[in-house]
């Protein structure tokens, strides 16, 4: 299971763990995470804008171009709604766009991340 | 009144499969076939070949269509934006699919808007010999139609006046900045007796808010909101009521991020129906009379 570093403004990182298929939106949100600005979560406003600084990402379905244009693109630039983690990324989002708004369910994801974790050390041994 | 009623809106979508999906299964729409790359898709209460039409790449509005009762009116309009300085163009029958020849107006804020007096006519489900009250098999939503719409643009004051100068419509509410300075922020205009056909507000060159469909009534607006969560349709704000118009309301987003909505309620509108004035200092409870607060997006979303 991919794990998704996500820095927020100059916050300490937290490492969330992504499900198969799940945007970084809904790995996020299942870990008590919200927007501040939740837009359209279709990829047609560009609010949800991420910047993806290692790792790669595919998007679940097709994003307008012009919502995010190659250029931004090319500099890591992602739709949170849309990008699906393919592997462990470390994603970059602005200050005060993302926080906690459900801590259970944050310590929950938390828990899943240490088993996974655990896990893939004691298959690697 | 000449302008009867907003009869299309044509959408970019990402994925015609997705939105089809949307307008079909959710929302309730009848699939009206394809032609290139559009889709089309009529209400179940609609007469008219089709209300919706989405077309593949992309987001936000290609164009949007009125119905008007005659030539001779769209003859009169044509003079009448002519003097007032938009630009129009004569549109040939079928160069909008279905849609008989009329008048391509570039309106102020910057959207296309044709204005046409014949569809192809496919009747409604009903028919109109002996009819049903309702449709026997509910789907989804049930969209009998489609409403209003509201559109963004720089200069939202002008446009309006081309709205009322050019073609006959009138202005149930209006949002100010205050009082003072009296700058127009958005305005709700009827041609018809609804308290809008097509709303405009201050925003980006072109762009579309949202266009919205008609339900039954209130119990029908709260159904729409258990139906989003069925299908996973994203929820903008409400089940709510607006102030502005008095409807009650839910928007909602489609697959490819355009704003919907599903409204009902509001009240009648005359030609000598006074204009609701509203200052921007009262604007939480003016877009939702409960809640009294704006929601981050309403505001900062558009297509």
């Amino acid at each position: 299971m991919p794990v998704m570093t996500l820095q927020i403004g100059a916050e300490p990182e937290i490492r969330l763990p992504v499900r198969p298929g799940e945007t970084i939106d809904a790995a996020f949100t299942r870990a008590g995470y919200a927007r501040r600005r939740k837009g359209c979560r279709r990829g047609g406003c560009g609010q949800c804008l991420i910047t993806v600084l290692h790792g790669s990402v595919t998007d679940d379905r097709p994003v307008a171009v012009t919502v995010l244009p190659p250029a931004q693109r090319a500099v890591g630039g992602a739709l949170a709604c849309r990008a699906v983690p393919q592997g462990d990324v470390v994603v970059r989002a602005d200050a005060g766009s993302i926080r906690c708004v459900s801590p259970l369910q944050k310590e929950l994801a938390l828990r899943e991340l240490a088993r996974i974790t655990t896990t893939t050390v004691q298959e690697g041994s | 009144m000449s302008v009867m009623r907003l009869g299309y809106v044509h959408v970019r979508v990402t994925d015609l499969d997705d939105a089809s999906r949307h307008y079909e299964k959710t929302l309730g729409l009848q699939a009206m076939g394809q032609q290139g790359p559009c889709r089309y898709f009529k209400g179940w209460d609609e007469f008219d070949h089709h209300s919706v039409v989405i077309e593949e790449g992309g987001v936000g509005l290609v164009k949007l269509g009125m119905k008007v009762s005659s030539s001779d009116d769209l003859a009169r309009f044509e003079a009448n934006l002519a003097r007032f300085g938009v630009t129009t163009e004569r549109m040939a029958a079928g160069e909008s699919h279905k849609v008989g020849e009329g008048l391509r107006v570039f309106l102020p804020t910057g959207q296309t808007l044709e204005l046409y007096t014949d569809m192809e006519y496919v009747g409604n489900e009903l028919g109109t010999f002996n009819p049903h009250a309702v449709i026997r098999d509910p789907r989804g939503l049930t969209v009998p139609r489609l409403d209003h719409m509201l559109i963004a643009g720089e200069d939202p004051a002008l446009t309006e006046r081309m709205f009322t100068e050019c073609l006959d419509f009138h202005v149930s509410e209006r949002l100010i900045t205050d009082i003072e300075s009296n700058d127009l922020v958005a305005t709700w205009l009827f041609a018809g007796q609804t308290s809008h056909d097509i709303a405009l507000i201050k925003g980006e060159q072109g762009k579309l808010h949202h266009f919205a469909f008609w339900l039954e009534d209130w119990q029908s607006i709260l159904r729409a909101g258990d139906v989003f969560a069925y299908d996973d349709t994203p929820v903008d704000y409400g089940p709510t009521r607006h102030g502005i118009t008095r409807g009650t309301t839910v928007y909602f987003f489609d697959p490819a991020g355009n704003r919907n909505e599903v409204f009902t309620g509001s009240y009648r509108c005359y030609a000598d129906t006074p204009t609701i004035t509203w200052t921007m200092d009262t604007f939480p409870r003016a877009l939702s009379a409960l809640q009294r607060e704006v929601n981050e997006s309403f505001l900062t979303v558009f297509t």
